[in-house]
């Protein structure tokens, strides 16, 4: 059998598997994806190589082709802008030694880049295929995706100025990254053999096991973080952000918006912060009278409130006595309501 | 999963969506961060790797709560609390994250993340 009928068979097996999962499981919907569609879409590149176009690349080939395609977003180093995260930086020769980053077990490292992270470069060079420049993707051609690659593994020291990257060395250069032992299957998320055995799970066996108590299961909820204050704005108002249409709208996160914290805030400190307090005690006369002789007074007018609202707005005389009570314009309509609801319900 | 959904002015509705590899068995939900659990009722279709709705009744009291929910797969595996997860992973794990969130319910209503250990 020659080669080419060969290659023809497993194209018609291959149809005919994917003609019937396609009509069993989704009889009607769409149809089968054609040899030509397959092959067009099937552009990854696995660790063990498998994928990988054939081709070649050189440093100085790679900085011209970063330079003009990638920088802006990336730097021209890899340093990236403020938006994206470095690609190169943050690893030593020892890390290029042990194949383990150091700095991101010990805390050291001030900021992760794409080299401390990545355990495998045939991921670096599908994604730069399959995803980059963001404006063009899948636009290079393997012979500049080879030379890009080759221009990041020399920033990040692991080639020297004069190398030149292909499919032929490719595997020497997984040997030299900084974090190709960093890459752990313990979690047990992945189905099949371990990655000592070549594969990508570990067994199936996941590395915790929780167990369904349902009563009282502890003696104390002890919260291990929070989302700290700093964290609330980071990414501006997501109200803002989401489509203004549908049922959400997503939350509001902005600057004083009602997501900020309002569990210290009662409406003591409230009526503290308006300057209530200055002239009149929960349980006393000081200037004005006490909140417990306005509730004597209003408590059984049901119109108490909208009056109460608009008397301590712009302030009166005579009804306790001659001191008079000054306006207060500064306090919102809205809190001058909160401030007399909690006054007739007894200032607790 | 749990999101939880402010609706009114006392009443929190709680629903969510987990997810695993295997198909989802049981869902129980805590108010109170984990010291007690009820099962949920799981909506279908249940699918292997696939979100899996569940839903439960609760009536907030207006107190704090911390809301939290706990799958189970087919294979019994229940879903691990942050204090599991960080002992055996520690704190500067950030993929393949898969334990419980946390839910913090003030009395104001406000809703924040917490990890409850």
């Amino acid at each position: 059998m020659s080669r080419f009928s060969k290659s023809v068979l497993v194209l018609a097996l291959f149809s005919a598997s994917t003609a019937t999962f396609a009509f069993e499981n989704f009889k009607g919907i769409g149809r089968q994806a054609t040899p030509a569609e397959v092959k067009a879409w099937d552009i990854d590149v696995r660790p063990d190589f498998k994928g990988l176009p054939k081709g070649s690349g050189n440093v100085e080939t790679g900085n011209e082709l970063f330079e003009a395609k990638c920088a802006s977003c990336h730097g021209s180093f890899g340093e990236s802008n403020e938006v994206f995260t470095p690609l190169a930086g943050g690893t030593t020769k020892d890390d290029i030694k042990n194949g383990r980053v150091k700095g991101l077990s010990s805390g050291e490292l001030p900021q992760r880049t794409t080299f401390t992270k990545v355990a495998t470069i045939s991921t670096v060079f599908d994604y730069i295929q399959r995803a980059m420049p963001w404006t063009a993707p899948k636009s290079l051609k393997p012979d500049e995706v080879f030379a890009i690659l080759a221009y990041l593994l020399n920033l990040q020291e692991i080639v020297p100025a004069d190398f030149v990257l292909s499919d032929k060395n490719i595997g020497e250069v997984q040997n030299l990254l900084p974090n190709r032992n960093g890459m752990t299957t313990d979690h047990g998320m992945w189905p099949g053999a371990s990655a000592a055995k070549g594969g990508i799970g570990n067994g199936g066996k996941p590395d915790m096991n929780n167990k369904a108590c349902m009563k009282n299961c502890k003696t104390e909820v002890r919260i291990g973080s929070t989302l700290p204050e700093y964290a609330r704005d980071a990414h501006g108002n997501l109200f803002e952000q989401n489509r203004d249409f549908g049922p959400v709208r997503g939350q509001k996160t902005g600057a004083g918006a009602s997501a900020a914290p309002v569990a210290a805030t009662t409406t003591l400190d409230l009526a503290n912060k308006s300057g209530c307090m200055a002239c009149h005690g929960v349980n006393n006369k000081i200037v004005g009278p006490g909140y417990n002789e306005v509730i004597a007074r209003y408590k059984d007018q049901s119109d108490a409130e909208d009056r109460l609202v608009a008397k301590v707005k712009s302030g009166g005389q005579g009804a306790w006595g001659s001191i008079p009570m000054p306006p207060n314009a500064h306090v919102s309509d809205a809190d001058l309501k909160t401030l007399v609801k909690w006054i007739l319900s007894g200032a607790k | 999963m749990v999101a939880p959904h402010r609706s009114g002015r006392q009443t929190v509705r709680h629903k969510g969506r987990g997810r695993a590899l295997h198909r989802i068995k049981q869902v129980d939900v805590s108010f109170d961060g984990g010291i007690n659990w009820q099962t949920a009722r799981i909506e279908g279709p249940v699918q292997n790797k696939a979100l899996t709705r569940f839903n439960i009744n609760w009536v907030w009291d207006g107190k704090p709560a911390i809301l939290q929910s706990r799958a189970m797969d087919e294979t019994g595996y229940v879903q691990p609390s942050y204090g599991q997860l960080r002992k055996v992973r520690g704190t500067k794990s950030i993929y393949h994250n898969n334990a419980i969130q946390s839910w913090k319910i003030v009395e104001s209503g406000e809703v924040t993340n917490v990890q409850v250990l």
